[in-house]
């Protein structure tokens, strides 16, 4: 089967000298299509700087990294900003709703900013999966941690992206609404027929995924 | 408190944007209130060391004085200096005035005597005098030379017989030679005098100063009854006491000049103090959560209060110093410039040897700009505008706990809860949502700029309106004007009284037909005048007389045009017992109304007539027409001339048209020829067109540099106030917006974002500035054209300055909004969403 997202032998140090850090140290790794893959490391192991890779929101030093077989960083940054869009979904930690729009704003913005239109039954059912069918007014700062970060996990449903990344999305979330968003996350990716790649230290939330991929000072250690 | 200033200088360095933009305001508002004040100052400083260059600095003078009360005035309590002078005699000399006179040192200071040559006479028979009345008696001499003089000595019952005296000359007196009416002092001795009068029959002139003018003695009406007081205590005759009007009024300051600068000193201030704290408002807000951290850390209120008003004196203590410095080295050259301009305005009121006068004190800089208390002013004023400036972010910061601070998102959580939204979103609905979202910051910031932007629209208004060809029509009728020069109540020159000039008038037919005669002249009009007094209301004619401007049968347009109520045809007013009163005299005499009755008494020739006229109507006409307080047709005039039964002349001014056609010089020539025939005549003087074109194109040139360099430098604080809010705007969301580029925003798109929200303060701005800004302009031309301010009279809205008003802010924006841009995308994407993770 031909993998969706593909890095070939990337490259990231930040630093010189003394203070070179390896972020991403000649890492190869493949996620086929449909795949739920969480990236489990400790702190400072390169795991979101891989993730930011992955989505193309930084350029590596070296290497590649493939979507659907093509080259990300050969696009220009205003052509890679369309296919990102298009391609990817983000889900942060700190949730980042946009503060001055409401929950049905914030989820239909990548839309917007695509210039599509919005197909109204299929954001509502994803609305109405995350439970927020009656909260569509509600702004941002009126809604607890996880309700928002529910909002986030439909912002990044909603423009229909092949890929969703996701970095830490339960790290500011208690273990129950932990648990839930993650499979929230999980079921709508697979009826959704996404794929799914998620940072996280936590080993029971890992053990959700298909697959764990472990990283160690920029380097896969296991796949 | 130590880490407390530590924590101030701390944050100086760490907000180096903002206090860069502060401090820049704060430069600014420095320089303006500076160089407002010391223009000011200057301007009067020059004015009065002028003055006192020019008029003999005494304040009164007492004729008649007997030694004994000299010698008692002397140390009289409320006398600062005096001086005294006493005339032993006349010269004998046929066509000129030669006075001796004894003056004592304070004397010849007070009366500003110098000597171009030698020394006073100290003893004996020396004398000084100007070396130009050797000529007059035709002799030749030096100093140190003898001569002999023939003179008559003052005696109780006139003039004593010619005698003659041998003097040695000692010095040459500087004067004005040439002068017309050629009259020469000659000083001599006090020895001489002493021997010469007998101590009984010696009686002075003293003049002196007193000690407290400009302290407890402020206005010259307060001078005028103390040293009349004085002179009744000394027994001096009200008729021997002389206040020198001249040199008071000329240092007399108008209050209105002073509330003027106050006012405009107070704009500054509010300009400042709306900027300076818009700029620590719209930062304050990524700054809460540092405020509360250390709060957590265990700072009090007083101490976070203390932080942020250090932290503002820190950029005080160096944005302040630099602004007096520019102040400083600018406030020199500024004030000569403006009084080099000011040195091309010539009206019949200036007094050119006092303009040279300053002119040279202030090139030879012997005037002082920069005085000490204008420092402290500014130095104070500064620091109050920033003191007002942080209260409320002093406050802000003080106010909110540890655990608000932390989520401290710009706004109070809480406050709104729903927003309607939109189905679809779009780049514009974006941007739109965020402005909304900060609504206090947006309105604020639009409306300091706005604030300048009225400002700005104020003056160009007054400007604009200010027109100077219709300000010269407004004084001038014609082209060119010749006018008989009279004036009243000069003792010295009666010849000059209008009832004396009137049977002696050069403008006679045949002189006014030698002007129509003049190659050239279209037109010439006749005005005739007579001048009196109110005989019920003011006899004395202490606030206005009774001149009555005739006009012939071509004004009958006019003089009904001009009229704002009642209503009267010239041939009504022909009747000879209604007559048509300027508006100005109900502001003097409020009794006056329409339909009054007033009674004139009005001198001709040597007998006087009795009139009274009932208000047919009250008009408002200008200058050009006339500037006299009545208009009656000139046939009345000629009338009440004919009832007194002398054979008078009643033309007062000829009001002369040129061809239009006429080429620049061929129109100098027709000019020339006029002045040549206005020559043959001491008392007619010319004026024309463009001499008053002249003065007020200079006047409205001033005028409009100095207003708009202030607004610029005024719009250049309000410029930190935008830039300030540009910058804020975006970096303290830079991870918002970091976000929305992650989730799918291109840079094209986040640079047209930011360029909306630039279009919305832009278009804002304007609205506020242009919209109310013209409003008040308006009502400004309204206020000036009802109080006669610079003669205004036409509304014109300044096209050019609002057209240049709305590009420079479009421009400003833009290349702001490019540059708030490209310094943005330099940071990378991942550090924008990375930050304050």
């Amino acid at each position: 089967m031909k993998a969706i997202l593909e890095t070939k032998n990337l490259v990231k140090y930040y630093g010189t000298g003394e203070n070179l850090v390896k972020a991403i140290d000649h890492t190869d790794i493949r996620i086929e299509p449909g795949e739920f893959v969480a990236v489990v490391g400790r702190s400072g192991s390169g795991k979101s700087t891989l993730l930011h890779m992955l989505g193309g929101l930084d350029r590596p030093d070296s290497g590649k990294v493939l979507i659907e077989g093509r080259d990300i960083f050969r696009l220009k940054d205003e052509r890679l900003a369309v296919f990102r869009r298009r391609k990817i979904g983000f889900i942060f930690q700190s949730y980042n709703l946009v503060p001055s729009l409401n929950v049905w704003e914030n989820i239909v913005l990548p839309i917007g900013l695509d210039g599509r239109k919005v197909d109204q039954e299929y954001v509502m059912d994803i609305i109405r999966r995350i439970g927020m069918e009656d909260r569509l007014h509600a702004l941002p700062n009126t809604l607890s941690g996880g309700q928002q970060q529910r909002v986030a996990i439909a912002r990044a449903l909603a423009s229909r992206p092949a890929i969703i990344l996701a970095d830490e999305p339960t790290g500011n979330l208690d273990s129950r609404t932990e648990i839930e968003v993650v499979n929230l996350l999980k079921n709508c990716v697979t009826e959704y027929g996404q794929t799914l790649v998620m940072i996280t230290h936590d080993e029971s939330i890992a053990q959700m995924a298909d697959r764990m991929i472990v990283i160690e000072d920029g380097k896969v250690v296991r796949a | 408190m130590k880490t407390v200033t530590k924590t101030a200088l701390a944050n100086v360095r760490q907000n180096k944007v903002r206090n860069l933009i502060s401090g820049t305001a704060i430069i600014l508002t420095t320089l303006l209130v500076f160089m407002v004040l010391t223009v000011g100052n200057a301007s009067v400083a020059v004015r009065f060391a002028g003055v006192n260059a020019y008029y003999p600095p005494y304040h009164a003078m007492f004729r008649q004085v007997s030694e004994e009360n000299v010698q008692k005035l002397s140390s009289h309590n409320d006398i600062e200096k005096l001086g005294r002078r006493i005339d032993l005699g006349e010269g004998v000399e046929d066509d000129s005035t030669v006075l001796l006179m004894y003056m004592d040192d304070t004397a010849l200071e007070l009366n500003r005597v110098e000597l171009s040559e030698g020394t006073f006479p100290k003893s004996g028979n020396e004398i000084a005098f100007p070396e130009a009345m050797l000529g007059e008696y035709g002799l030749t001499a030096g100093i140190g030379d003898e001569i002999a003089l023939p003179f008559q000595l003052y005696e109780e019952d006139g003039l004593g017989y010619q005698k003659e005296d041998t003097f040695r000359i000692c010095g040459f007196l500087e004067g004005e030679n040439g002068s017309e009416q050629k009259s020469y002092p000659v000083l001599v001795s006090e020895e001489y005098m002493e021997q010469t009068i007998p101590e009984e029959s010696r009686e002075y002139r003293v003049m002196f100063r007193l000690k407290d003018v400009g302290k407890n003695i402020e206005t010259t009406d307060a001078i005028e009854e103390e040293v009349k007081g004085i002179g009744a205590d000394f027994g001096v005759q009200e008729d021997n006491v002389v206040i020198n009007t001249e040199y008071l009024l000329a240092n007399y300051i108008d209050p209105t000049a002073l509330f003027g600068i106050v006012c405009i000193v107070l704009v500054v201030v509010m300009a400042g103090v709306l900027t300076i704290y818009s700029i620590y408002y719209v930062s304050m807000v990524p700054k809460i959560q540092e405020y509360g951290k250390l709060k957590a850390m265990g700072a009090t209120k007083r101490q976070i209060r203390q932080i942020v008003f250090r932290e503002g004196l820190l950029v005080t203590a160096i944005a302040l110093p630099l602004g007096l410095l520019v102040g400083s080295l600018i406030a020199g050259p500024v004030t000569e410039w403006i009084y080099r301009l000011g040195g091309n305005i010539k009206t019949e009121y200036t007094e050119e040897n006092l303009n040279t006068i300053c002119m040279q004190l202030l090139e030879n800089g012997e005037v002082q700009i920069l005085t000490w208390w204008i420092y402290l002013v500014t130095i104070l004023t500064v620091v109050v505008t920033v003191y007002l400036s942080l209260v409320k972010p002093m406050r802000m910061a003080a106010k909110i706990s540890p655990v608000e601070a932390m989520r401290y998102q710009g706004e109070r959580p809480g406050k709104k809860q729903q927003r309607k939204g939109f189905q679809e979103m779009s780049l514009g609905r974006l941007t739109r949502a965020g402005l909304a979202r900060n609504k206090r910051r947006s309105a604020l910031t639009i409306l300091t700029l706005g604030t300048v932007g009225i400002l700005f629209m104020v003056v160009a208004t007054v400007i604009s309106c200010a027109a100077p060809k219709e300000i010269a029509r407004q004084e001038f009728e014609e082209d060119y004007k010749i006018y008989v020069d009279s004036w009243s109540g000069d003792k010295m020159n009666p010849d000059r009284e209008w009832e004396n000039l009137m049977q002696n008038n050069p403008l006679t037919e045949e002189f006014i037909s030698g002007i129509r005669e003049v190659p050239g002249v279209e037109k010439v009009e006749i005005k005739t005048y007579l001048s009196g007094a109110l005989t019920e209301i003011d006899p004395e004619s202490d606030i206005a007389g009774a001149s009555i401007q005739g006009l012939g049968e071509d004004y009958a347009k006019e003089m009904e045009d001009c009229q704002i109520e009642g209503h009267a045809t010239y041939e009504e007013l022909k009747s000879g017992d209604q007559i048509l009163m300027s508006q100005n005299m109900m502001r003097w005499f409020p009794e006056l109304h329409l339909g009054s009755r007033v009674k004139m008494t009005l001198p001709v020739g040597n007998k006087t007539v009795e009139r009274t006229f009932q208000v047919a109507a009250i008009g408002d006409y200008p200058s050009a027409i006339s500037w006299a307080n009545f208009l009656l047709p000139s046939s009345v005039v000629e009338e009440i001339a004919a009832e007194a039964g002398e054979s008078v002349n009643l033309n007062d001014a000829c009001e002369i048209r040129v061809d239009s056609s006429l080429s620049g010089s061929e129109r100098e020539e027709t000019y020339a020829a006029l002045a040549g025939l206005a020559k043959t005549s001491e008392y007619l003087e010319t004026d024309s067109f463009e001499q008053h074109l002249g003065n007020w194109e200079t006047t409205m040139m001033i005028f409009g540099v100095i207003g708009y360099a202030f607004l610029i430098i005024l719009g250049a604080i309000g410029i930190m106030n935008l830039i300030n809010t540009m910058i804020n705007s975006i970096y303290t969301r830079r991870r918002e917006l970091g976000m929305i580029q992650a989730i799918g925003m291109s840079e094209k798109q986040l640079v047209r974002m930011m360029q909306l929200e630039g279009l919305f303060y832009t278009a804002g701005t304007l609205l506020v500035s242009l919209g109310l800004g013209s409003l008040a302009g308006y009502g400004v031309f309204l206020y000036a054209k009802a109080d006669g301010m610079l003669n205004i009279t036409v509304y014109h809205y300044p096209v050019v300055p609002a057209v240049a008003l709305a590009v420079t802010v479009a421009v400003i924006q833009l290349l702001l909004t490019y540059a708030v841009a490209r310094s943005f995308r330099r940071m990378s994407l991942i550090d924008r969403i990375r930050y304050a993770d």
